[in-house]
């Protein structure tokens, strides 16, 4: 197996010559230099880096950085939001708590757009998170405090969540690795709800042996999640087979049509001769219902999140206002006019007007159809190809402010991520080239709960590529 | 449509959702949202007549479990609202 960086760390643990305490104390020096610039975290866990671990498990002590809307017991969880300020989860999220139990030493919650919604972390209401590779620049979203945290080294895992691309966004502006599962490989509970029947949390990595490897932790059944599939699961690490022989690889045409970048889809077919020169064969094709994605997923995702946000009524958790001659309704049209932030309301509102008699058909229903044919469209290609390929973004990381008056603009940035939350896919983004020193991602879509077969396909272009990536802002331990 | 045609009541619609927005998100509101209406019309075009809605993406039908009862401890549950008075939770008035 080819010595990355996350195998590296493990080993210098494992034997000693880098021992835990010490790993832990960069890790918390790292924090504490870079924070001021990058802004990756919300909440840091006081005193992480006095960890002591008896017995190492399959993660083996290395640090690991949570989003901030997946729940751990006693740490506040924000979602990014005014209105869950002070909330301390009574519980851990099973992701959560399948971290703790492989020795995973969690680090902190990490920064991200409020409840989700958004590609840059601008949405946050604690201030916007900065890319490593330039802090003028955006480090996608909404996972981007996760990405960032990892490319700078701040922590070495993280877990983000995938609504529309959340973590295979940040992930290819922060020049890391970041992997969607398939719909119910991950529990989602404890995930603080955006829009359920698109998201999943995943694992943000270095490199594909750290996706791996955090994949394995957190992937299984979970009773708690019935969404969750009860089947076999698998050790990811042993899917990092080198050779690609025999592989068929389709190019989505609609992934790199109008509005991508001619330097990103320039590194995009560099990936291609690389992928051929491994013994794979590479074929365009195409699927046409992916032109009206963009708009379903926007239908779906925001009717969602109006009826999942409708339960933050500032009474059970978070914020609470203190004056006590309110009447209902004025308390929670305040309590929320003043907790949530300006595209949580964009979304509540378009949401609700979805789901509206009268144009629940017009909108919603219709949606959830092109959602079908979207979902037949991938699983046509998939019974000719192993997987399919395209950018993970369609443009570069752009300036801080550049796109936020504009939401449509941003919205339009996630052409490459949606189909895939919207056909329920699993999709890994992987750092394929650098322009103007700001990194480009790769995206490789697989069938459903083919993980093993996207992560060695990403493992090989990982080798060939033979990158070493390294941000402007970075304390990377090793 | 149009962009005037889809243009709705922005205040009602908030007031529905339990929000009440600035004279200035008012203003901006009723913009960008006709424009991302406008833009979710693109969808007229799909041909989707005999096409059956795909509500969530895995087919799972039935999820049930054991009807046990789990205790969980009331008390960490009651340490997260603001106002708590004898076990009881401080609501505003109906």
């Amino acid at each position: 197996m080819k010595e990355t960086y996350t195998l590296k760390l493990i080993q210098e643990i494992e034997s000693g010559s880098l021992p835990l305490d010490e790993y832990l104390a960069r890790k918390a020096e790292a924090i504490a230099k870079l924070e001021p610039i990058l802004n990756s975290f919300i909440t840091v866990v006081k005193g992480f880096e006095k960890s002591r671990i008896e017995r190492l498990g399959l993660l083996k002590g290395l640090t690991v950085a949570i989003k901030d809307n997946i729940c751990m017991e006693g740490i506040e969880t924000t979602c990014g939001s005014l209105i869950l300020r002070g909330y301390k989860p009574s519980y851990d999220a099973t992701v959560v708590e399948r971290i703790k139990k492989n020795s995973g030493v969690i680090t902190g919650k990490t920064n991200m757009d409020e409840f989700a919604m958004g590609s840059t972390t601008e949405w946050s209401a604690f201030g916007p998170t900065r890319n490593p590779w330039d802090p003028c620049r955006v480090p996608g979203g909404s996972s981007g405090g996760s990405a960032a945290a990892v490319a700078s080294g701040e922590s070495d895992l993280a877990l983000g969540s995938d609504t529309g691309g959340s973590i295979r966004c940040p992930a290819s502006f922060c020049g890391v690795v970041g992997l969607k599962p398939t719909y119910g490989l991950v529990s989602r509970y404890g995930l603080i709800a955006y829009a359920n029947s698109l998201e999943q949390i995943g694992p943000i990595a270095r490199d594909v042996y750290g996706c791996a490897l955090l994949l394995t932790a957190i992937a299984g059944y979970d009773p708690r999640d019935s969404t969750s599939i009860d089947r076999s699961y698998t050790d990811y690490r042993y899917a990092l087979i080198e050779g690609l022989e025999g592989f068929r690889l389709g190019v989505v045409r609609e992934l790199l049509g109008e509005g991508v970048d001619q330097r990103v889809s320039s590194c995009i077919e560099e990936s291609i001769y690389r992928f051929e020169s491994l013994g794979a064969t590479v074929e365009e094709v195409s699927i046409p219902s992916i032109s009206f994605a963009l708009p379903a997923y926007y239908i779906i995702a925001m009717a969602e999140a109006s009826s999942n946000l409708a339960r933050y009524d500032g009474v059970r958790y978070g914020m609470s206002l203190s004056a006590r001659d309110y009447d209902w309704s004025r308390y929670y049209e305040d309590v929320r006019s003043r907790g949530f932030g300006l595209e949580v309301k964009r979304r509540i509102i378009l949401g609700a007007y979805v789901l509206s008699a009268g144009y629940y058909d017009r909108y919603y229903i219709k949606a959830l159809k092109v959602r079908t044919l979207i979902k037949k469209g991938f699983m046509e290609v998939f019974k000719r190809f192993d997987a399919l390929i395209g950018p993970s973004m369609p443009i570069l990381p752009f300036r801080i402010g550049e796109k936020i008056e504009d939401p449509l603009e941003l919205y339009m940035c996630d052409i490459d991520t949606v189909p895939v939350n919207l056909a329920g896919l699993p999709a890994i983004s992987i750092p394929c080239g650098l322009v103007d020193d700001l990194p480009v991602g790769l995206q490789i879509i697989g069938s459903y709960f083919c993980e093993d077969t996207i992560l060695r396909i990403a493992y090989n272009l990982e080798a060939a590529l033979d990158l070493r990536l390294k941000p402007v802002f970075s304390e990377v331990c090793v | 449509m149009s962009i005037r045609e889809s243009r709705f009541d922005v205040k009602r619609l908030a007031s529905l959702v339990k929000l009440r927005l600035s004279p200035e998100e008012e203003k901006l509101f009723s913009v960008q949202l006709s424009r991302i209406l406008e833009f979710f019309n693109r969808l007229d075009k799909a041909q989707v007549d005999d096409v059956e809605p795909t509500f969530h993406p895995l087919e799972i039908y039935n999820v049930f479990r054991e009807d046990i009862v789990s205790p969980y401890p009331s008390d960490k549950l009651l340490s997260l609202p603001s106002r708590v008075k004898e076990r009881y939770i401080w609501a505003p008035r109906m």
